[in-house]
């Protein structure tokens, strides 16, 4: 099973307790993001170039 | 260029764009102008253009599995009309800790994607996606931060018409992705009288 990473930091992530994964609102790529990356509000760009959050 | 989901005469009558005299450095991509009485106004384009994406966000969920929630009595009619025409779950009013975390409770429900009407009013809803780890939709002022928010739409959240609008849209936009977008869907006025 592969391992779902955080989309900002590249950190491996287990969903829950803060960290989350959701599809891209464009391209339905999976994006993982991680706890630390979501409280600090981080940029994300998906594969597809949509700009989050 | 892109039409406008509706007017820019409905957005601006609403006061979608009229921010707060606060800013937070996490809004700074979608404000458009600062007044010189020192409130922040949004930009009505890229408000426009997330209601999209977030519509496009929300149509990938099943409608059962929306929950949609505002502490903010403005608030509160948009957002049960927003649940009974696309079939998502609203919780109004007080958010009852524990409503996403205590299986013990009656309230308990299990969504997949949270939508909040007010990042700082709707706290404790935020906080509890984030413990089981669930997407978040927000509608953010200038002055919220984004925090634990994983799709921003940047509009006014404090207003009565302007929240209106924006769950008419978002309604709008979701039941065409879906294809079920029915022929008596409500008008704006309608939906803003709920």
């Amino acid at each position: 099973m592969e391992r779902l990473t955080c989309i900002s930091c590249g950190t491996y992530i287990q969903v829950g307790k803060g960290a989350v994964r959701f599809p891209c609102p464009e391209c339905d790529e999976i994006i993982g993001r991680c706890k630390r990356c979501r409280e600090l509000g981080k940029r994300y760009v998906s594969k597809c170039g949509f700009e989050g959050p | 260029m892109e039409e406008l989901l509706t007017t820019l005469d409905n957005y601006l009558a609403a006061g979608t764009h009229i921010g707060t005299q606060q800013k937070n450095a996490d809004m700074k991509p979608y404000i458009y102008r600062v007044r010189a009485d020192g409130l922040y106004v949004l930009d009505v384009k890229k408000s426009d253009e997330r209601i999209r994406i977030a519509a496009k966000f929300l149509s990938k969920y099943p409608a059962d599995k929306i929950l949609v929630v505002s502490r903010r009595q403005y608030g509160q009619k948009p957002v049960e009309e927003f649940a009974r025409l696309t079939g998502a779950v609203a919780v109004t009013g007080r958010f009852i800790p524990g409503t996403l975390t205590n299986p013990a409770l009656d309230s308990f429900i299990e969504p997949e994607v949270l939508i909040v009407t007010d990042p700082r009013g709707d706290e404790q809803a935020l906080k509890e996606a984030s413990d089981i780890g669930i997407p978040v939709v927000a509608l953010c002022d200038t002055d919220n931060s984004v925090s634990f928010v994983d799709i921003v739409i940047p509009t006014n959240n404090k207003g009565k018409k302007a929240l209106a609008i924006i769950y008419w849209l978002l309604a709008r936009e979701i039941l065409k992705n879906r294809g079920e977008l029915p022929e008596d869907f409500p008008s704006l006025e309608e939906f803003g009288e709920g």
